[in-house]
């Protein structure tokens, strides 16, 4: 099996179909509004027509390009071209502005390929096992897990608890606008039939991260002319990052962490980003340092994201519940093709597997490909802003629609984000209120479920408190809130000393 | 004279050209289909609607002459998709992918912009029915589809049984299977059906209502089918028959039927003779051994009904719905208007 794994990789198409693929999907997640999801889903009918594990090595390879172009933006525009790279603007755009463009640049290529092999090692060997862990989170897990999410989410932006989450929530109750998922029925579409399939999450990412961004390019225009510069050796920054990714245990536990949040549903990209980010943070000697310009975040969030492109696909294959958004796609193209997820996958079809795992690998390696490309990407910065208003606009206004051809979305879309452009300017802060949107339906499923179980189960106290897992996620919970003051407390303790 | 000849000569060009550029329209007019068509799946990709859509698209553009795009709008369990579909011109370029019970219970429960009635007015075929089964794992404590009913009576609201989604298919087998057995359940809504098999496998729920593909999804090496809620068991499901067991219900004296239709639609309003064109052509495929085969591979239980009998079909299964929800209590019809009653 081996031999054959090998001879399919072998073949220059498959070569030029990864490097093809990876160049591709860079450019996609460069561009805010399109997403690896987006990127994949467009090319899903297309993957009908090839072998399947032609059809999954492409979309692996668009799905990792994808992944770490979204890095390339996040650093150099503050925009985060994919949701996963939520947690790379905190420290890239800050490197980017003191003239550190090319080494943040060079750290997210590098992250990203460590990130996404280690996830990718996950993929191989411990497919089956992990996959066991997120077959044991019932209701009441999810709801709490989610919960932790737009906690720590809320705790790590630092500027307001009490903004943050209010953001959060207002993200939480955007996604109760349709019809509920579970009870059927219509709530806030205010009769409007096209409003019956609520906001979708890419229309909600698009409306909140573009349309305040393409407000303020506008404006910027006059406050800041100056862009950023993308300067240094391409070759010595990157042997600097590499060096520094190894000096460390930043790298590895950002891999795990990321690994561990693909494995787990729904939970994707951004979560992992943001959570290795946390987690780098609050080991560091100078947590104060964060958000103002530190390598080490650009490594903890961009290692994390690409360790969940593989990873995600473990509960995808196994038991059919995707890791991540563009797992669902990858799952639905296996799907497509007439293969069912779970262990047959792995025995039956080992060969197209094991040949997508190879695939990953290569695909991972050609990143270092991309490195070269960096001065054609970092021309999106000598494009004039208003241009770049304006390609932006254009573009979430046609990704918008382009999902589901209906034109509510754009109004939603539009409305939203220039709410959003005014929350910002009286502080409340975006990824809460993202992150509140890609978790909604999971969280409301979870609280609902969770009832309707504990009535059969002995009551909602101990169904939904009292298990093992709830028990240490609301420990956890309790801890992040409270984080922020426990924080000032110790300040202050050192400040009187 | 010269004069004149030159206006003869632009006159009898401009009649000549007009006449050749009105006899090609004219041909155009005439000619169907000449462009590609859309077809609508309002569920995500990779679901059961999508694989037969994949079904139909290997053969589309060897009959029609045109390709077919699949083009996914998804939303509130089907509505933004058929809500998508009547807005579009009916030029007998757009189908649909519909589904049964889904399209009679939204428009009672909810405001929809399509109707029950434009399903039937653009209905070409009937492809697929699958019964609703009750699933539970290998190693449950039920063995049997009686040991199910027994304990359910004995403790009503104790065994939690997943359904997707409110005023589903899977929610009126659950609640046709309570009234038939005289149980209570305690429901649990999933939004979707990958979450529901894997909220058994994690023995979250005990029992779940599902179809044919969900039992191939969750491998028939882990679960057992009580019983189906059809005359038969559908062919795809009887090479595991040994594995999974699963008795037609009414085999067992229980007369419990419940099943979720499939079939494809095109804009109600289009022109007779194009329905009629796409009907015709749906008819071949549908009877070619590919086809079949392929519903095979896909999972898909295929029954199929031409459209006379899938339009009788919907009207009938519109009744039984609004009789059995009469019934439940859920509406009540006065003066022939169905009112919603609060609960």
């Amino acid at each position: 099996m081996i031999a054959e794994v090998v001879s399919a990789l072998m073949q220059p198409s498959m070569i030029a179909i990864i490097i093809g693929g990876v160049f591709i999907g860079n450019l996609v997640g460069c561009l805010p509004g399109l997403t690896a999801t987006m990127a994949l889903a467009v090319l899903l009918p297309i993957t009908y027509y090839m072998p399947i594990s032609t059809a999954l090595v492409l979309m692996g390879s668009i799905y990792v390009g994808a992944i770490r172009g979204g890095g390339i933006t996040a650093i150099l525009l503050n925009v985060p071209g994919t949701p996963s790279d939520i947690a790379t603007t905190f420290d890239g755009f800050p490197l980017a502005q003191k003239g550190l463009a090319r080494r943040a640049l060079m750290m997210s290529i590098f992250a990203s390929i460590m990130g996404g092999i280690i996830g990718n090692i996950f993929l191989a060997f411990l497919a089956p096992p992990l996959a066991r862990i997120s077959l044991r989170l019932g209701p009441p897990e999810f709801f709490w897990l989610c919960i932790l999410g737009i906690t720590i989410m809320v705790s790590i932006t630092g500027e307001s608890l009490g903004k943050g989450l209010i953001s959060g929530f207002i993200g939480l109750l955007i996604t109760t606008v349709g019809v509920s998922p579970l009870g059927g029925e219509t709530r806030f579409t205010f009769d409007l039939p096209q409003l019956a399939g609520g906001v979708p999450i890419i229309v909600g990412l698009i409306g909140l991260y573009c349309i305040p961004r393409v407000l303020e390019l506008a404006q910027e225009k006059v406050q800041e002319a100056e862009g950023i510069i993308v300067k240094g050796s391409i070759h010595s920054e990157m042997v600097w990052v590499i060096r520094k990714w190894f000096s460390g245990f930043q790298g590895i536990i950002s891999s795990l962490i990321g690994t561990f949040i693909g494995i787990l549903p729904g939970a994707g990209g951004n979560i992992a980003g943001i959570m290795a980010y946390d987690q780098i943070k609050r080991m560091d000697k100078h947590p104060e340092e964060f958000g103002k310009g530190r390598i080490e975040g650009v490594l903890a969030a961009e290692t994390a994201n690409n360790a969940v492109v593989s990873s995600s696909l473990i509960p995808a294959f196994t038991f059919g519940i995707p890791g991540s958004p563009p797992a669902a796609i990858m799952l639905g193209a296996i799907l497509v093709q007439g293969l069912r997820p779970g262990a047959k996958l792995f025995t039956e079809h080992a060969v197209d597997m094991y040949t997508l795992i190879g695939g990953f690998f290569l695909a991972n390696i050609a990143l270092f490909l991309v490195m070269y490309l960096s001065p054609i990407y970092s021309k999106i910065l000598s494009v004039p802003r208003e241009i770049l208003a304006v390609f932006i606009a254009v573009m979430s206004v046609v990704g918008t629609f382009a999902i589901r051809g209906n034109f509510a979305d754009v109004m939603v879309m539009c409305t939203l984000g220039t709410v959003m452009y005014f929350g910002r300017k009286l502080g409340f802060p975006t990824a809460p209120a993202v992150l509140g949107i890609v978790l909604g339906r999971l969280a409301e499923e979870g609280l609902t479920q969770s009832m309707m179980i504990a009535k059969a189960r002995g009551g909602l106290l101990p169904y939904f408190f009292g298990r093992p897992i709830t028990v240490i996620l609301i420990i956890l919970i309790l801890f992040f809130l409270a984080w922020p003051f426990l924080q000032a407390q110790l300040q202050k303790v050192r400040g009187t000393k | 004279m010269l004069t004149c000849k030159k206006v003869s000569l632009v006159l009898a060009l401009v009649i000549g050209l007009s006449l050749l550029v009105s006899s090609t329209i004219a041909l155009g007019a005439e000619k169907y289909p000449t462009q590609p068509f859309a077809y609508i799946v309002p569920f995500s990709p990779g679901g059961t609607t999508d694989l037969q859509a994949r079904v139909f698209e290997r053969f589309w553009k060897k009959y029609f002459g045109v390709p077919v795009a699949v083009e996914y709008v998804k939303g509130a369990g089907g509505q933004i998709g058929w809500d998508t579909l009547v807005r579009r011109k009916p030029d007998g370029y757009t189908v649909a992918g519909n589904n049964l019970p889904h399209l009679v219970m939204q428009p009672i429960f909810r405001k929809t912009i399509y109707t029950t009635d434009d399903h039937i007015k653009g209905a070409i075929a009937g492809l697929v029915s699958d019964p609703e089964m009750i699933t539970v794992l290998k190693g449950s404590q039920f063995k049997n589809i009686h040991e199910l009913i027994e304990y359910a009576r004995k403790h009503p609201g104790a065994v939690t049984a997943g359904v997707v989604g409110k005023f589903t298919g899977d929610w009126i087998g659950l609640k046709l299977f309570e009234a038939v057995t005289n149980t209570k359940f305690a429901e649990v809504i999933f939004p979707g059906s990958a979450p529901q098999g894997t909220s058994l496998l994690g023995g979250h729920i005990d029992v779940m209502f599902g179809n044919t593909g969900d039992i191939i999804t969750l491998g028939p090496e882990n679960v057992r089918v009580l019983a189906i809620g059809d005359k038969e068991v559908p062919k795809v499901l009887r090479p595991h028959l040994g594995e999974i067991g699963g008795p037609p219900a009414h085999k067992e004296g229980i007369e419990w039927f419940a099943a979720i239709h499939r079939g494809l639609c095109t804009v109600p309003g289009t022109p007779k003779k194009r329905i009629e064109f796409i009907c015709k052509k749906v008819d071949q495929i549908a009877k070619t051994k590919g086809y079949s085969e392929g519903m095979d591979k896909a999972g898909l239980p295929a029954y199929y009904r031409p459209r006379k009998e899938y339009q009788e079909f919907i009207r009938k299964e519109k009744e039984q719905m609004i009789g059995i929800l009469q019934k439940l209590k859920y509406i009540e019809v006065k003066d022939g208007k169905i009112v919603v009653k609060k609960r």
